[in-house]
C-alpha cells in the first residue's frame, strides 16, 4: 500500500520536474534559436551587404570607365574575385549598341568555378538580357534589394539571388546594370552554418513569404520545406509567440521522416528583405531529457521495486514476528489457563469439614504448569492422600501429573489396599509411556475412627511424622516408581498415627531447592525446620508448610525455582466419642439368627426415640450388612461368630460389625444396576447396595485378623 | 411372619402378613414353593397390606417369582405396598420391574 503510494507521489513528482524541466529547456532553447537566427541574419546581413557595397563601388568604377568595354571584363572578374566566398557570379550588362564595336549584345559574366573563374559575353539572341526581369527592375534602379532566387540558365547556371544596380552616363541616363549573383546553395550553407541540434536546419524566407533558400536535401526535402513555407505563409495554422513576441513558433511534423518538431521564425527585419525559419526536432532538442527522465523513471521504478520488496520482506519479517509473538501470547494464555485448571484439580482444604482431620497443601510449579501432584478425599470415613513427582516439568509432566491423578481417584473408588491401588495406577502408565517418564509416588490411607494408616511408597520421598516433638521417617520396603515396569507389584505398608500426630509429605523440589549448584536446601534442613516448628504450640499444617516455604525462599536467594516444590501436612486429632449408648449383640453364622438381631434393632429405636423412616431404614441397613457378613465371612458350613456392637454418642447410631472370618470387604463390591430389566437383573447384589443407599456411612477396616465393618445413622445434626 | 396362598377367582392370591426378614423369608420362600406349581399359568397377585418389613432376601424371593411369571407367561401383581417398602423398591429399582397396584 505504502509502496503505490510512493509511487505515485514519486511519479508526479517526477512528471512535474519533467515538464517544468522541459518548459525550461524550450524556453531555453527558443533563446538559444533566437540567439542563432539572430547570428545568423547578422552575418548573412554583412555579407550581403558586402556584395551590394562592392556592387555600389563597382558601379562607380564602370562609370569611370565607361570608354573602354574591356576594361568590364576586370571590372567583373575582380568583383567575382575579391567575394569569391560569397558571389558565385558577377554580371555587367549593356543597352544595345551602347558599345557599337562590341555589337547589340554586350553582357559580361564572370563565372566562378571550382578553380577558375570564367569571364564570358553571354548576352545574344537566345539571351536577351533585356528582356529579363532582372534587367529591367535593376536598370529603372528603383529596388536595392536581392532578387528571389531564379534559375540562371545563360550565366550562373544555377539557382542564384542578383543583386543589380544600374550604370548611368554622364547625364545620369541608366545604360546598363552591374549585378552580382549569390547562389542559394551558399545561402543556405551559410544559414546552416550555425546548428542548433544535428537534426536542425534553417531556411530562409523573403517577406513576402517566398522560398529564398532551403537546408541542404539530407536535412530537409523540397517537399517539406514547401510544407514550411505554406505554414509560415497559412495564417490559420496554430502559432504562439514566443521570447517575448520577438519570435514565432508553432508545431511541426515531419512525416516524412515522422519526426516531430517545431519551426521558429523572426519576420522582424533583420535581414535586408529576408528573414530566417529554425526548425529542431523536439527528439533532438528534448531528447537528453527525455531520455534523462526515462532512465529516471526505470531507476525510480527499480528502486521502488527493491523498496517495496525490502518493505515485503520487512513486513513479513514483522508478521511472521507479531505472529510468533501472538503465538507466543496464546501458548502463554493457555498455560496461564492450564495453571488454573491444575489448581482446580487440586483438592480444598475445606471440602474436609471434619474434627478429626486437617489437611493442607501447597503446590508451586517450577514453570507455568507443574508435573507435581498431591490429592485427598474421604471416602468411607478412610482419607485417601497421595504426593506425586512426574519426572522433569513443564507441558509434559503436566499431562501426565493429569493422568495419574485421575487414575489415583478411580483406582482408590472401591479399593482400600493402597499397594492395589499403586498397581492399578502403574498398570496404566505404563502403557502408552513411549516418552518414558516415570511417576514417584505415595499412596496412603488412613482409616479416621482407628488412625490405622496404610501406605504403599513408589520410589518417593518417604513422609515424616512428627509427633511431641519427635520425627520419624514412614519407612517402607524400596519400590520402583510407577511407568517403569507394568508389571511391577506394589506392597502395601501399615503403621498408626497416634492422636495429635502431624505427617508431612513433600516432593524433591524442597529437598532440591539450590541457592547455587553445589548448595542444596536438603533434608537436614527440612526436618530442622520441622523440629522447629514441631515445638510451636500454634502448630497446624497450613503454619507448618508456611514456614517451610519461607525457609527455603530465604534459602534460595531469589534464585530461579528448579524443580515443582510441593507439600502435604496432615494431623490427626481423633475426637473421643461419648458413650450414651453402648450394646453388643453376639450371633452365630446363621440367617435364622436375624430374628435377634431384629429385635436388638428395634430395641435401640425405641431406646432412642427414633423416628419410623429412620427405624426402619436403620434396620434394614444393619441387617443386610449383618447378613452379607454372614455370607461371605463364612465359607459355606463353617461356624463362626459374627458381632454387633451399637454406639451412639449423640450425633451418630454406629453399629460395628466384627467377625474372625477371612478378609472381605464389603465396601470393595462393585454397585448393583439398578436400571436392568426383570430378566437381566441378577438376584444377589441387593444387600450392600441397600447399606450404602440407606446408612449415612460405612466403613470397612482388617484388624487383629478380624473383619471390622462399622455403618452409622447421623441421628441429630451438629448444632 | 404370615404367609396365606388362596386360588381365588383362577388367580393365586397370596398375603403376607408381618415382618419378612432374611429368617422370615426363609420360610416363606419354601411355603410359596410348595404351593405355587410353576407348571400353572395362573395370574398371582401378592396382597402386601400387612407386610410391615422387607430385606433382601425378601426382595429376591420376589424377583425370583418375577422372573417365572415372565417366562411362564402370567401375571404378577403386587398390592398395597406401605411407604417405607415402596421407598425401598424405589431405592433398588424394583418399582420398574413390578406391576405394582395400590
Amino acid at each position: 500500500m505504502v509502496v503505490i503510494l510512493a509511487a505515485i507521489l514519486l511519479e508526479a513528482i517526477s512528471g512535474f520536474q519533467y515538464y517544468y524541466t522541459r518548459g525550461m529547456l524550450e524556453r531555453n532553447l527558443e533563446q538559444q534559436i533566437l540567439t542563432g537566427l539572430t547570428i545568423s541574419a547578422y552575418r548573412m546581413d554583412g555579407i550581403m551587404n558586402g556584395a551590394a557595397t562592392s556592387v555600389y563601388n563597382q558601379v562607380w568604377n564602370a562609370e569611370r570607365h565607361l570608354d573602354d568595354p574591356d576594361f568590364m571584363e576586370t571590372l567583373v572578374y575582380n568583383l567575382v574575385y575579391n567575394e569569391s566566398d560569397m558571389i558565385i557570379g558577377a554580371a555587367i550588362g549593356f543597352r544595345p549598341y551602347f558599345y557599337p564595336q562590341k555589337g547589340y549584345w554586350y553582357e559580361l559574366y564572370a563565372r566562378q568555378w571550382s578553380d577558375s573563374i570564367s569571364v564570358t559575353q553571354i548576352g545574344s539572341a537566345q539571351h536577351d538580357y533585356f528582356s529579363r526581369e532582372i534587367y529591367q527592375t535593376a536598370i529603372k534602379g528603383d529596388t536595392l534589394k536581392w532578387s528571389v532566387p531564379y534559375l540562371d540558365n545563360e550565366g550562373a547556371k544555377d539557382m542564384v539571388s542578383t543583386f543589380a544596380l544600374p550604370i548611368r552616363d554622364e547625364q545620369g541616363e541608366p545604360i546598363g546594370i552591374l549585378g552580382v549573383d549569390i547562389n542559394t546553395e551558399w545561402i543556405s550553407e551559410t544559414v546552416n552554418a550555425i546548428k542548433m541540434h544535428p537534426s536542425s536546419f534553417t531556411m530562409v524566407l523573403s517577406q513576402e513569404g517566398e522560398l529564398i533558400a532551403r537546408a541542404p536535401d539530407s536535412l530537409c526535402s523540397a517537399k517539406q520545406a514547401q510544407k514550411i513555407v505554406d505554414m509560415i505563409n497559412d495564417s490559420t495554422v496554430k502559432k504562439e509567440t514566443k521570447i517575448n513576441g520577438r519570435a514565432t513558433g508553432f508545431d511541426f511534423y515531419n512525416e516524412e521522416k515522422d519526426r516531430f518538431g517545431r519551426v521558429y521564425y523572426s519576420r522582424k527585419r533583420m535581414a535586408p528583405q529576408w528573414f530566417l525559419a529554425t526548425v529542431c526536432y523536439d527528439d533532438e532538442a528534448f531528447g537528453e531529457l527525455d531520455r534523462m527522465r526515462r532512465s529516471t523513471m526505470w531507476l525510480a521504478l527499480a528502486g521502488l521495486v527493491v523498496l517495496g520488496l525490502i518493505i515485503h520482506l520487512f513486513a513479513k519479517g514483522r508478521n511472521k514476528l507479531q505472529q510468533s509473538q501472538m503465538k507466543q501470547q496464546r501458548i502463554d494464555g493457555e498455560l496461564q489457563i492450564a495453571r488454573d485448571i491444575q489448581n482446580q484439580m487440586l483438592p480444598r482444604e475445606n471440602s474436609i469439614k471434619r474434627d478429626d482431620i486437617s489437611l493442607h497443601g501447597s503446590l508451586t510449579p517450577a514453570r507455568e504448569v507443574g508435573g507435581d501432584l498431591y490429592d485427598f478425599f474421604i471416602r468411607d470415613e478412610k482419607l485417601f492422600f497421595c504426593i506425586g513427582d512426574v519426572s522433569g516439568k513443564g507441558v509434559p509432566s503436566a499431562m501426565l501429573m493429569a493422568v495419574t491423578h485421575s487414575l489415583f481417584r478411580i483406582a482408590s473408588l472401591r479399593e482400600n489396599n493402597p499397594g492395589l491401588i499403586m498397581q492399578a495406577i502403574n498398570r496404566i502408565v505404563c502403557q502408552n509411556n513411549e516418552s518414558s517418564m516415570f511417576v514417584t509416588f505415595f499412596i496412603g490411607v488412613l482409616d479416621l475412627p482407628t488412625g490405622r494408616l496404610h501406605y504403599c511408597d513408589a520410589g518417593h520421598d518417604s513422609p515424616i511424622v512428627l509427633k511431641d516433638g519427635v520425627q520419624k521417617a514412614l519407612t517402607s520396603k524400596p519400590n520402583i516408581p510407577l511407568g517403569v515396569f507394568d508389571d511391577a507389584r506394589y506392597m502395601e505398608e501399615e503403621s498408626t498415627l497416634e492422636p495429635g500426630a502431624m505427617l508431612f509429605l513433600y516432593t524433591d523440589g524442597l529437598t532440591e531447592a539450590r541457592r547455587s549448584r553445589r548448595n542444596f536446601f536438603g533434608l537436614e534442613r527440612v526436618k530442622a525446620t520441622l523440629q522447629q516448628q514441631g515445638e510451636s504450640p500454634s502448630l497446624s499444617p497450613q503454619s507448618l508448610i508456611q514456614h517451610m516455604t519461607e525457609e527455603v525462599n530465604r534459602f534460595v536467594e531469589g534464585q530461579d525455582q528448579s524443580d515443582d516444590l510441593t507439600m502435604l501436612a496432615l494431623v490427626y486429632t481423633p475426637v473421643r466419642e461419648k458413650d450414651l449408648l453402648n450394646e453388643t449383640l453376639t450371633l452365630q453364622n446363621d440367617p435364622e439368627q436375624v430374628t435377634l438381631l431384629s429385635d436388638f434393632l428395634k430395641g435401640i429405636a425405641k431406646r432412642l426415640n427414633m423416628e419410623r423412616k429412620t427405624a426402619y431404614d436403620t434396620r434394614l441397613a444393619v441387617e443386610e450388612a449383618v447378613v452379607n457378613v454372614m455370607s461371605y465371612a463364612y465359607p459355606a458350613g463353617q461356624v463362626g461368630q459374627v458381632i454387633v456392637e451399637a454406639k451412639y454418642d449423640g450425633q451418630r447410631l454406629k453399629f460395628v460389625i466384627s467377625d474372625r472370618g477371612v478378609a472381605f470387604d464389603p465396601t470393595r463390591a462393585a454397585s448393583t444396576d439398578t436400571t436392568l430389566k426383570a430378566e437381566e437383573r441378577p438376584l444377589g447384589g441387593l444387600g450392600i447396595l441397600l447399606v450404602r443407599k440407606l446408612a449415612d456411612g460405612i466403613n470397612y477396616e482388617r484388624i487383629d485378623g478380624m473383619n471390622v465393618l462399622t455403618i452409622w445413622k447421623t441421628l441429630n445434626a451438629k448444632v | 411372619m404370615n404367609c396365606k396362598v388362596e386360588e381365588k377367582d383362577g388367580i393365586y392370591l397370596i398375603s403376607l402378613d408381618g415382618e419378612m426378614d432374611t429368617a422370615a423369608a426363609i420360610e416363606v420362600e419354601k411355603a410359596l414353593k410348595s404351593v405355587l406349581k410353576t407348571e400353572e399359568k395362573k395370574d398371582v397377585v401378592i396382597d402386601c397390606e400387612c407386610l410391615e418389613y422387607i430385606a433382601s432376601s425378601g426382595l429376591r424371593i420376589l424377583l425370583a417369582m418375577q422372573k417365572s411369571a415372565m417366562a411362564g407367561g402370567y401375571r404378577l401383581t403386587l398390592r398395597n405396598l406401605n411407604d417405607e417398602i415402596m421407598d425401598v423398591f424405589k431405592l433398588t429399582g424394583f418399582i420398574d420391574i413390578f406391576e405394582i397396584e395400590k
